[in-house]
C-alpha cells in the first residue's frame, strides 16, 4: 500500500527566516511548520475573481537548480512535500481506522457465524458422530436438550423439542439458512467495500500535480493581492543579473531583463546607486532597506524604497540577492513639503519675535526720550537756582580769588543750563513740537553770541573774528525764511549766508554796546520798512599763520564779516564800498573766559570801537575794513602793542610816533622774586612788553640793587626768604624819607655805600613799588599799603596785569 | 599730502590741551605762557615747565621728608615750601596743583599732621598727573615740529 512510504512521525524542520518582518511567537505550531501560504477557506472564491496575472518572467531552467541549491528553495520544496505527506498521512490514518473497524466487525460477524453454525449443527439432521454406545452421549443429549430449552426464544410457534417433531427441525433449518445467507451477504459486501476503497486509493493523483495545484493556488492569492500594489520584486544572481522579476516595467521584454544587470537595462539617475547598494548588501551579507530616487528615460523620476537581502546556498555561499521595491515618490514629496513647511513656520515665528522685540525697543526708546525730556526739565529748575544764587552772590563783596571762582561757577552753570535747554529743544524738535517764531533780533548780539559759542565748541585752534559793518542795524526782523548758501571756490571756499530781512525805519543806528537797550522804543511800522539782506561772509584768507615751523602757536584766523551790501530804501543808504567806518571785532583765542574779561576790562577804555587783541604772535589787529582783510595774516611789525585804546586806522601812525617818543628813555624795572619760575615768566612777559628787568632774589638784594641804581619801578614779591617784601618796602620807604639806610642796617642788612653812586641822579619821585601777592592771609591789600606799597598785582602774573601796571606807573 | 601729519598732530595737541582745560588741570595762565613763546624764545614753555618740575620735585621731596619725620613740628617750613609751590604752580597755570597746595597749606596752618599727610599725597598725585600730561604734550609738540619741518619742493 501506498501508506507505507510515510514515516510515523512528522519531523519538524526548523526553517530559518532571516530577519522576519513579523514577530516569531505568533501563530500555531502546525502553521509554523510549513510556512507556505496555504489557501484557507473556500477555494472557490478564487474562481470568482479575475486574476490578472502580472507578467512574471522566470528563467525556469535555473529555477530547479535554485530551488535545489538554496536552503530557501529546498525548504520551500520540502515544505510542500511535507504538507502533502501530512495530508496523506491523515488520510491513511483515517482509512486505517476504518479498516480496523471493518475488520473487527468482520471478525465479530465470523464469530457469530461460527456460533450459529455450532448451534445449528446440533439441531441438524446431520449425523452426529457421537458414540452411541458411550455412556456419556446420553449426558450430551440431555445437556443439549437442556441448552436448547434455555436458548431458543422465538416468537414463532414454539415447537418444543421435547416433542422432537420433524416440523420443528425443518423450521429450525430454514431459520439457520437465512441467517447464513445474511452473513455471507454481509461478508460479500464487506469485501466489495474493501475492494472499492482500494481502488479509490489507487486512483489518487501524483504528488507533483498536487503540489502544482497548491502552488497555483498560492500564486493565485499572491497575484490577487499584488495586482494593484506598487511593488516590484526580483531575484538576481551574484553578478547582479536578473533571474526573475515580478511587475517589471511593461515595455521591457524578457530578453531585455533576464541575464542583464540593472545598469544594462536602465539608464539614468539612481540606477548605479541601486546597483551599488545591492552589491554592498551582497558583500556585507546583511539585508537592508534604502530609499533611492531614479530618474530614467523609461519612467521619469520616481523614488523607490528597496529591500535587498542576500541569498545563500546550503553550503553558505552567496549566490545572489532578492530584492523588493516599493514606489514611494508621493510620500517622499509629501515628507519634503512638510519639512519645508515646518522650516517656513520656524522662520516666520523667528521674524515675529524679532518684530516684537523691535516694537519693545521702540517703545522703550520713546519712553526713554520722554523720561529724558522730563528729567531735563526737572534738572533745570534746581540748576537755575544754583546759577541764580551764584549770580546774586556775585553782587556781594568778594575778593579777587573768590570772584574768579564765582565767575567760573557762573559760566559753568550757564553752560550746563544751555546744554539742558538744547537737549530739551532737541527732543522737542524730534517730536515735532518745536515752533519757529518770527521775531525781532539784534544781529550784533547774535554774531557775538555765535562767535563765542562757536569758539567754545570748535577745535580751539581756530580764531574767529567777527566784523559787523557799520550800517548794520541794531534790530531787525527777518522776513520769510529763506536761507541761501553759495560757495565760491575762487575766494578760497568761502560761503555766504544770505538772509533777507526788513527793518523798521525808525530804528536807531547807534552802535550801542548795551545788551538791552530800550527795546520798547523800537516800534517798527510795517508800511515804513527797509529791506535788504545780510551777507554773512567768512573770509578764510590765508590758512596758516605766518612764521613757518618753530612757532609755538598756529592759529587759523577765520573772520566772519557781517555786511549789508544792498542799498536800503527810504533814505537809508549804505554803500558798502564806502565803508571805512568802524567795525566790531571779536577775536577769540583758546578759552572763552579770557575774552570775556578782556571785553569787560577794555570796554571801560573804548566803548564802541575796535577792541584790539593779540593773537599768539603778539600782533594786533586793530580793526577791519574789507580792503585790508586779506593782509591781516601777513606780519606787520610786532611792536604795536600800545594801540589798545585807539580806534581808527588813520591813527596808527600817531600811535607809532607816541611809542617811539616814549621809548627814548628806557625805564629800569626791578623784579624782586625768589621763585625761579615766577622770575622766568615775569621776565618773559616784560620782554614781550618791550622791557628788561633786573632780578633780586630777596629783600636784601633788592635794597642793594636799589642802592646801586635808580629804578623806575619795583615789582616786589611779598613772600621771600631772608627779608620779605613788606619789610623791604618799609626799609626802602624809610630810606626815601630819611635819605639813609640806618633802619636797614639795624635790621641787619649789609649796605655798601659807594661814593660813585652819588653820580646817579636820585629821583625825587617816590619809587613805585608794586606788591606781587599770592593772596594769602598775610598779604592783604591793606597790609601792602600800610607797608608802603603803591599797588599790588595778584599772582599769577599775566601780561595784562603787567601792562596795566606799566601804563599806570611808568608815565 | 604734505603736512597732513602736522595737522593731525596739531589736532591731537589741541585735543589734549582742551581736555586739560576742561578738567581744570590748566588755566588761562598757561595760555599766557604760550603767548610768551616766540622766535626769540622758541622753547619758552618747555623750559619754564621743566624748571617748574625740577623745583617742584625738590619741594615735594623736602615736604615728604619733613612730614615723615616723627618729631616733626616745623609747620612754618612747610608753609614756606608750600608758598613756593603755590606761587610757581599759579605762575604756570597749574590750577589743580595750586588748589590742592592751598588746601594743604591751610591744613599746615592748622597744624593738622594727618591733614598735612593727606594733603601731601593729594599734591603729589596731582603733580604727577600734571607731569605726565605735560610730557605727553611735549612729545606731541616735538613730533609736530619734526613733521612740520619737512618741506617738499613745490
Amino acid at each position: 500500500m501506498v501508506c507505507e512510504m510515510e514515516t510515523d512521525q512528522i519531523e519538524e524542520m526548523d526553517v530559518e527566516v532571516l530577519s522576519s518582518m513579523w514577530p516569531e511567537n505568533v501563530g500555531t505550531e502546525a502553521d509554523k511548520q510549513f510556512n507556505v501560504e496555504k489557501p484557507a477557506g473556500d477555494l472557490d472564491t478564487l474562481k470568482e475573481v479575475t486574476i490578472e496575472e502580472k507578467p512574471t518572467i522566470a528563467d525556469l531552467t535555473r529555477l530547479p537548480e535554485l530551488m535545489n541549491s538554496t536552503q530557501q528553495g529546498s525548504s520551500q520544496l520540502t515544505n510542500l512535500v511535507k504538507q502533502w505527506e501530512y495530508m496523506q498521512d491523515n488520510a491513511v490514518r483515517l482509512l486505517r481506522e476504518e479498516l480496523k473497524n471493518l475488520n473487527r466487525q468482520r471478525e465479530e460477524a465470523e464469530a457469530k457465524e461460527l456460533k450459529i453454525i455450532e448451534e445449528y449443527k446440533f439441531e441438524s439432521n446431520e449425523p452426529e458422530n457421537v458414540p452411541v454406545l458411550d455412556e456419556t452421549s446420553d449426558l450430551f443429549r440431555r445437556f443439549r436438550q437442556k441448552k436448547r430449552d434455555a436458548l431458543v426464544d422465538s416468537k414463532k410457534i414454539e415447537i418444543y423439542e421435547e416433542f422432537d417433531t420433524v416440523a420443528y427441525w425443518k423450521q429450525k433449518a430454514l431459520n439457520l439458512e437465512k441467517m447464513l445467507e445474511a452473513s455471507t451477504e454481509r461478508e460479500r459486501r464487506l469485501v466489495e467495500k474493501l475492494g472499492e476503497s482500494l481502488k479509490t486509493m489507487e486512483s489518487q493523483s501524483a504528488p507533483v500535480q498536487e503540489l502544482t495545484q497548491n502552488l497555483k493556488r498560492a500564486e493565485g492569492f499572491l497575484h490577487f493581492i499584488l495586482q494593484n500594489a506598487p511593488i516590484v520584486m526580483g531575484h538576481q544572481d551574484k553578478d547582479l543579473r536578473y533571474l526573475f522579476i515580478y511587475n517589471k516595467y511593461p515595455s521591457l521584454r524578457e530578453q531585455d531583463i533576464l541575464g542583464k544587470t540593472d545598469v544594462e537595462i536602465f539608464h539614468g539617475g539612481g540606477v548605479k546607486e541601486s546597483q551599488d547598494f545591492k552589491r554592498e548588501v551582497l558583500e556585507k551579507g546583511k539585508a537592508s532597506k534604502r530609499e533611492i530616487t531614479f530618474t530614467t528615460d523609461l519612467f521619469g523620476s520616481k523614488t523607490f524604497l528597496i529591500y535587498v537581502e542576500p541569498v545563500y546556498n546550503k553550503a553558505g555561499e552567496k549566490i545572489g540577492i532578492n530584492y523588493m521595491g516599493m514606489e514611494v515618490t508621493e510620500q517622499v514629496d509629501k515628507r519634503e513639503k512638510m519639512a519645508k513647511l515646518r522650516e517656513d513656520n520656524a522662520v516666520r515665528k523667528a521674524m515675529e519675535s524679532e518684530l516684537n522685540k523691535t516694537i519693545h525697543i521702540t517703545e522703550e526708546t520713546m519712553r526713554a526720550k520722554q523720561m529724558l525730556a522730563t528729567m531735563s526739565h526737572e534738572i533745570r529748575s534746581p540748576l537755575s537756582g544754583v546759577v541764580g544764587m551764584a549770580e546774586i552772590l556775585s553782587t556781594t563783596r568778594l575778593d579777587k580769588e573768590q570772584r574768579q571762582l564765582l565767575n567760573v561757577m557762573i559760566s559753568s552753570g550757564d553752560l550746563v543750563l544751555q546744554l539742558i535747554n538744547d537737549i530739551l529743544d532737541l527732543s522737542k524738535v524730534e517730536s515735532g513740537v518745536m515752533k519757529l517764531e518770527a521775531t525781532k533780533f539784534r544781529p550784533r548780539e547774535v554774531v557775538k553770541h555765535v562767535l563765542q559759542t562757536a569758539a567754545a565748541s570748535l577745535k580751539k585752534s581756530l580764531t574767529l573774528e567777527g566784523n559787523i559793518a557799520d550800517d548794520v542795524p541794531i534790530e531787525v526782523e527777518l522776513m520769510g525764511g529763506q536761507l541761501t548758501v553759495t560757495s565760491r571756490v575762487n575766494e578760497g571756499s568761502t560761503f555766504t549766508f544770505i538772509l533777507p530781512y526788513k527793518v523798521g525805519t525808525s530804528d536807531d543806528y547807534s552802535d550801542d554796546q548795551d545788551e538791552f537797550s530800550d527795546m520798547a522804543d523800537h516800534q517798527s511800522e510795517p508800511d515804513d520798512t527797509a529791506e535788504g539782506y545780510f551777507q554773512f561772509k567768512p573770509l578764510l584768507g590765508s590758512i596758516y599763520s605766518n612764521g613757518g615751523p618753530g612757532i609755538g602757536n598756529d592759529f587759523l584766523p577765520h573772520k566772519v564779516m557781517l555786511t549789508s551790501p544792498i542799498k536800503l530804501i527810504n533814505g537809508f543808504v549804505a554803500d558798502p564800498s564806502n565803508n571805512t567806518g568802524q567795525s566790531e571785532m571779536l577775536q577769540l583765542e583758546n578759552g572763552g573766559y579770557v575774552n570775556e574779561s578782556k571785553l569787560e576790562t577794555s570796554s571801560g577804555h573804548c566803548p564802541e570801537s575796535a577792541h584790539q587783541y593779540e593773537n599768539g604772535n603778539g600782533r594786533c589787529f586793530s580793526k577791519e575794513s574789507e580792503s585790508c582783510s586779506s593782509s591781516q595774516a601777513s606780519s606787520e611789525g610786532g611792536t604795536l602793542e600800545m594801540e589798545s585804546e585807539l580806534t581808527v586806522s588813520s591813527h596808527r601812525e600817531e600811535e607809532k610816533g607816541e611809542t617811539d617818543l616814549k621809548e627814548t628813555a628806557k625805564p629800569k624795572i626791578l623784579l624782586v622774586e625768589d621763585n625761579k619760575i615766577n622770575i622766568m615768566v615775569a621776565k618773559s612777559m616784560m620782554k614781550q612788553l618791550g622791557h628788561t628787568m633786573d632780578i633780586a632774589n630777596n629783600g636784601v638784594e633788592a635794597i642793594t640793587a636799589i642802592n646801586h641804581s635808580n629804578y623806575d619801578l619795583v615789582l616786589m614779591d611779598v613772600c621771600m626768604p631772608v627779608l620779605d617784601g613788606l619789610k623791604a618796602t618799609r626799609l626802602i620807604r624809610s630810606y626815601e624819607e630819611t635819605g639813609n639806610w640806618n633802619a636797614a642796617i639795624e635790621a641787619g642788612v649789609d649796605i655798601k655805600t659807594l661814593e660813585n653812586e652819588q653820580v646817579c641822579v636820585r629821583s625825587t619821585n617816590r619809587l613805585p613799588i608794586i606788591a606781587m601777592t599770592a593772596n594769602t592771609l598775610a598779604e592783604s591789600s591793606e597790609e601792602c599799603y600800610a607797608n608802603g606799597m603803591d599797588s599790588f598785582i595778584s599772582k599769577p602774573v599775566t601780561l595784562q596785569k603787567l601792562r596795566e601796571c606799566l601804563q599806570q606807573y611808568l608815565h | 599730502m604734505l603736512g597732513l601729519g602736522v595737522e593731525r598732530l596739531q589736532a591731537d595737541i589741541n585735543r589734549l590741551l582742551a581736555s586739560l582745560f576742561h578738567q581744570g588741570v590748566l588755566d588761562e595762565q598757561f595760555l599766557q605762557l604760550q603767548q610768551l613763546q616766540d622766535e626769540t624764545s622758541p622753547n619758552f614753555v618747555y623750559d619754564v615747565i621743566n624748571i617748574y618740575f625740577d623745583e617742584s620735585e625738590k619741594l615735594l621731596r623736602n615736604l615728604r621728608l619733613l612730614l615723615m619725620d616723627r618729631e616733626f613740628s616745623d609747620y612754618k617750613k612747610i608753609g614756606l615750601h608750600l608758598n613756593q609751590l603755590v606761587g610757581s604752580s599759579s605762575s604756570i597755570g597749574a590750577r589743580r596743583v595750586r588748589n590742592v597746595c592751598v588746601a594743604f597749606r591751610s591744613a599746615s596752618e592748622l597744624r593738622n599732621r594727618p591733614g598735612c599727610l593727606r594733603g601731601l599725597e593729594v599734591v603729589e598725585h596731582e603733580y604727577h598727573y600734571l607731569k605726565n600730561m605735560m610730557h605727553e604734550l611735549f612729545q606731541l609738540e616735538q613730533q609736530r615740529l619734526l613733521a612740520a619741518g619737512v618741506r617738499y619742493p613745490m
